[in-house]
């Protein structure tokens, strides 16, 4: 175990531990965009920067990617982890002026409005690229999503543009996305994400239509309903207490 | 808004209109809800003349702010109108699981208006409401519509629906929730029906908000321990279901037998709880969040074979003994049927034996009936409820009820009702203060207005003799009023065999944050009572009709426990309108009205 | 697995009336509000008066777990419970679709799958059930024998998955 100092706050963590780990685990709040607790961190979004200090040096990183080596004494929260996360909100916001989740941390941290020249016009980007869609489609195996082309340009789509045919239509980019700029869609039995539409299927009890076909077949094959029936979670649950009610109820026979 | 969810859905059916409105905050506070909030707006939107079976005639689907939380057997909800029967205002109260899904589909209530031009059904899931058609319902069972609206909507939507006796328009069609929980009295299943409204289903994933949550689980805690503790709640009712009275009520010996020429009968076993349990029961059943289990799932047996819920006490009685049948299997196949097809079981029962006497003394014969229609005839009872819910034959007339048919052929007196409705299974002979609940019922007929039977008989929350009628005024007056209360928050009636005033207070502040007292609710009911009260005055009702059958005010009870004895009520009832602040012909006074910020209503 | 199991929730259908209470006891507990749409037991009523609630059967396999790639579904081999860590959920809801038993939920408004946690050690349905429908019980030999004979019926056909 390595002692750490943590605004102040003495503890003692395994080695490797990051920094954002072990703020975290003394409950202390440092704000992040791209990290995810139940994804590899990738340090994209630069926002998690504290500051650590080293055999007396000291240095702003990135906490999510800075594994606790030695011991160490970090700060959360000074006037330089403030300007450099003022600074990096600052950027993010000319992409992506429009997003509340920017819009509230700029409030967070006294970020004065653009200058009208940085600001994008046109169509409303809520990506900030920080990748958390590409590690969530990775995580799953279905890798079917990953950034194109680089500098300005630089954003998260399929290969060559065109609907993936790998992809499930799990959602899980959406659902991890901290800015809400993945669209999934549903209308009429149908879900559209990523430029392509899923048939979904209907619950063949209720007729809901639950899921598409590719995330049913993505269930681990030893878990698949019995005579291949296709239920809806919650027509399933119906089915199988009605399964665990059978012989109840008819003691009185005549 | 905690405990309301602060929405009315009005839904008018002629138009094909559906509208969302904010409740009325200061109504609520002052009727908290079901049959006292419900009542507040029909008798503000409805002319007390309407004739029930009108298009200008209001449904109203009334939740309390406690249905649907975890309080004390809270799953009820109440269905307000003007009632074809009794021809006056109904509140008829009804458990399930129906009240509790309208209120998580974020409704407090539904009222309906108009009349559709062809039958509809309501699909009311969540935000979305939708005005279907109906038309391949119509006809159908309560079981089928149930079955069939729920394969159309969700399998876990809750139904309301009404059978073929609604959509005949029988006197005392009533609605039923859940397939075997019923709006039963009064004939509101009628309303429905000329309404053109088959069902209504509802699915809701709302939630419920408390403002004190932990106040109120202490609160629920506490009142359950009194429930555990109570042996009515505790042992007789889940136990045996309300049916555990015939053997009770029939020792007192105001069991009324052969439509109440009798009120003894050493045959009352056979058709008793502890025969129900011992013999046809499957299984005890609650509605949402009962506490006490006092449904019954049952079978009948031998050539019927069915399996059904049922028979409550009043059921057992009035087509058991009322008829003069002992017979369980029969009871139990005429109280299925008239779950199935949409009839309240206790008219139809006192309706039936009341045609058996009629026939016995020869009013009517057997070319007119179609059966030997003698007391103790169980076939004939069975044929002739399946007859009445179609209006088939003999059963057309019995379709009016005791009253219409009574009349029709020469003998109201035989027609054992208060304000055209069928009294219930208490002979006031034997038990004094039922007959002024009776008497003085705001619905007619009825026992769940006042239950005096509690201290009466049971002996809760103190023993009262029932031969006596001092003092019956006074403590069925804290009944009504606490019972008017108790329906309003959507708690079950039987609750208050363990809890009361102090409980339900409790219970109300908590949920709603409102600062409800005991002494509050208590004028809430009264205020109710009141209301009520002068919504039966305006629409016609008087002093005269604040009576019983001659039969119990002037023969007395023939043999068994309480033999030679009749109702005393001309010495109960001008003290009762001493004690409700009314004046000697029963009409409220100014100053009570004022009170009980009902001046407007002061005619 | 079970043997390690502090205490289980014993489900006893024959007991249950249907009144939905540990739906709204679950609900209170977890939400703060009365929702049965989000309890993590679900009362299903069947005609004859057979009612059953149904909740995490906290399996000794489990699939939803199985098909957790992130971790945020484990099978805790201590306490027996399949715990959810929320922060580490992605959203795709394949626990959901991998239960069996469609006793996962996912809530999209908090991001996470819902299922029955034991209260954290004092389970609200089994305290407020009026007929010890549900109980929470030491999992000695007994209560682990009638456990598994209610989860075998319901499993009945789906042999692979070990409850």
């Amino acid at each position: 175990m390595i002692d750490v100092t943590i605004d102040g706050r003495k503890t003692a963590v395994e080695e490797g531990t990051t920094a954002l780990e072990a703020a975290k685990a003394l409950g202390i709040e440092v704000p992040t965009l791209c990290y995810h607790e139940g994804l590899p961190p990738d340090g994209n979004c630069r926002l998690c920067q504290v500051e650590v200090v080293e055999r007396g040096r000291k240095n702003l990183v990135i906490s999510c990617m800075y594994p606790i080596r030695g011991p160490v004494e970090i700060f959360t929260d000074t006037e330089d982890v403030r300007r450099a996360r003022n600074f990096v909100i600052q950027l993010l916001l000319a992409r992506s002026p429009q997003s509340p989740v920017l819009q509230k941390l700029a409030e967070a941290y006294g970020v004065e409005p653009l200058d009208e020249r940085f600001v994008q016009k046109g169509e409303v980007d809520l990506c900030i690229r920080c990748g958390r869609c590409v590690r969530a489609c990775a995580e799953l195996g279905t890798d079917c999503i990953d950034f194109v082309s680089r500098g300005w340009g630089k954003e998260v789509d399929t290969p060559f543009r065109e609907p993936s045919m790998d992809c499930t239509g799990c959602g899980a980019c959406a659902e991890v996305c901290p800015t809400g700029a993945i669209l999934m869609t549903e209308e009429e039995g149908t879900r559209t994400i990523w430029g392509r539409t899923f048939e979904l299927v209907a619950c063949e009890m209720c007729g809901e239509r639950f899921a598409t076909k590719e995330q049913i077949a993505a269930g681990k094959p030893e878990f698949k309903l019995k005579e291949g029936r296709t239920l809806c979670p919650r027509c399933r649950r119906i089915a199988e207490a009605k399964e665990a009610g059978t012989g109840l109820g008819t003691k009185k026979k005549d | 808004m905690h405990g309301w969810m602060g929405t009315v859905l009005r839904v008018n059916l002629t138009a094909g209109t559906v509208k969302k409105e904010s409740l009325k905050k200061d109504a609520a506070e002052n009727y908290i809800g079901g049959r006292g909030l419900g009542e507040k707006y029909f008798m503000d939107e409805v002319d007390p003349k309407v004739d029930a079976l009108s298009p200008a005639n209001k449904l109203i689907f009334a939740t309390g702010p406690l249905t649907g939380t975890m309080g004390i057997s809270t799953g009820r909800y109440d269905v307000v109108t003007k009632g074809p029967l009794n021809d006056t205002l109904a509140a008829s109260n009804s458990g399930g699981y129906f009240g509790a899904q309208l209120k998580y589909a974020g409704y407090d209530m539904v009222i309906l208006e108009g009349k559709a031009a062809k039958p509809v059904y309501l699909w009311i899931n969540n935000d979305k409401v939708e005005i279907r058609d109906a038309s391949h319902l119509w006809g159908k069972t309560v079981y089928e519509t149930d079955d069939a609206v729920k394969a159309a909507t969700d399998p876990e939507a809750e139904v309301a629906c009404i059978g073929p006796a609604g959509e005949k328009l029988v006197k005392f069609a009533c609605i039923m929730n859940d397939k075997h929980r019923a709006a039963g009295r009064t004939g509101v299943g009628a309303v429905m029906g000329t309404k053109n409204l088959k069902a209504i289903a509802v699915r809701g994933t709302r939630g419920i908000r408390v403002a004190d949550k932990d106040g109120y689980l202490g609160i629920i805690r506490a009142a359950r321990k009194k429930i555990s503790e109570n042996p009515v709640t505790s042992a007789g009712l889940p136990t045996y279901g309300t049916n555990i009275l015939v053997n009770i009520i029939n020792q007192t010996g105001a069991f009324p037998t052969r439509n109440w020429r009798e009120a003894y009968t050493e045959e009352a076993d056979r058709i008793s709880g502890e025969t129900l349990t011992g013999a046809h029961l499957l299984h005890g059943k609650g509605c949402g969040s009962c506490v006490v289990g006092c449904g019954r799932v049952a079978k009948a047996k031998g050539k019927y074979n069915e399996v059904g819920e049922g028979p409550e006490y009043e059921t057992a009685w009035a087509f058991g003994a009322d008829c003069g049948i002992f017979d369980m299997d029969a009871v139990l196949k005429a109280n299925f049927l008239c779950n199935e097809l949409g009839l309240d079981t206790i008219t139809m029962g006192s309706t039936v034996a009341c045609a058996m006497e009629l026939y016995e003394i020869g009013a009517v014969d057997q070319k007119k009936v179609g059966y030997d229609l003698h007391f103790g005839n169980a076939d004939a009872m069975v044929a002739l409820t399946r007859a009445t819910a179609y209006r088939e034959g003999f059963g057309n007339d019995l379709a009016e009820g005791s009253y219409r048919l009574a009349t029709k052929y020469g003998h109201p007196e035989l027609s054992m009702t208060v304000k055209k409705q069928e009294m219930p299974a208490y002979d006031p002979r034997g038990v004094q203060g039922i007959g002024l609940e009776y008497a003085t019922s705001n619905r007619g007929g009825c026992h769940v207005r006042g239950y005096t039977i509690s201290p009466e008989v049971l002996g809760l929350p103190m023993k009262l003799d029932p031969a006596v009628t001092e003092g019956k005024p006074e403590i069925l007056k804290v009944f009504q009023d606490l019972t008017a209360s108790i329906s309003a928050s959507g708690t079950c009636l039987f609750a208050s065999f363990a809890i009361g005033a102090d409980e339900i207070a409790a219970e109300l502040k908590a949920a709603t944050g409102v600062d409800y007292t005991p002494e509050k609710v208590m004028q809430i009911g009264e205020r109710i009572w009141n209301l009520e009260r002068m919504f039966i005055i305006k629409n016609g009702y008087s002093e005269k009709d604040d009576t019983l059958p001659p039969r119990l005010l002037n023969d007395p009870i023939p043999a068994g426990p309480a033999k030679g004895k009749v109702s005393r009520l001309p010495e109960m009832l001008p003290k009762y309108y001493e004690v409700r602040g009314w004046d000697k012909h029963g009409v409220p006074k100014k100053e009570k009205l004022t009170e009980l910020g009902l001046g407007n209503l002061a005619s | 697995m079970m043997e390690k199991t502090e205490n289980l929730l014993l489900i006893t259908p024959e007991r249950c009336i249907g009144c939905g209470t540990c739906e709204l006891a679950c609900s209170i507990g977890h939400e703060g509000e009365f929702r049965p749409a989000v309890s993590r037991i679900t009362v299903h009523r069947f005609e004859g008066g057979v009612n059953i609630p149904m909740a995490c059967l906290q399996c000794d396999k489990p699939a939803c777990a199985a098909a957790c790639t992130t971790g945020a579904l484990e099978k805790d081999t201590q306490t027996g419970l399949v715990n959810v860590n929320p922060a580490k959920c992605i959203g795709c809801r394949m626990c959901v679709m991998a239960c069996p038993f469609g006793n996962v939920l996912y809530s999209m408004e908090e991001k996470q799958p819902l299922k029955c946690d034991h209260c954290g050690g004092a389970p609200m349905c089994a305290e407020f059930c009026p007929t010890n429908a549900i109980e929470y019980l030491p999992a000695d030999t007994a209560t682990v024998q009638r456990k598994k004979a209610f989860s075998a019926k319901i499993a009945a056909g789906i042999a692979e998955v070990e409850i």
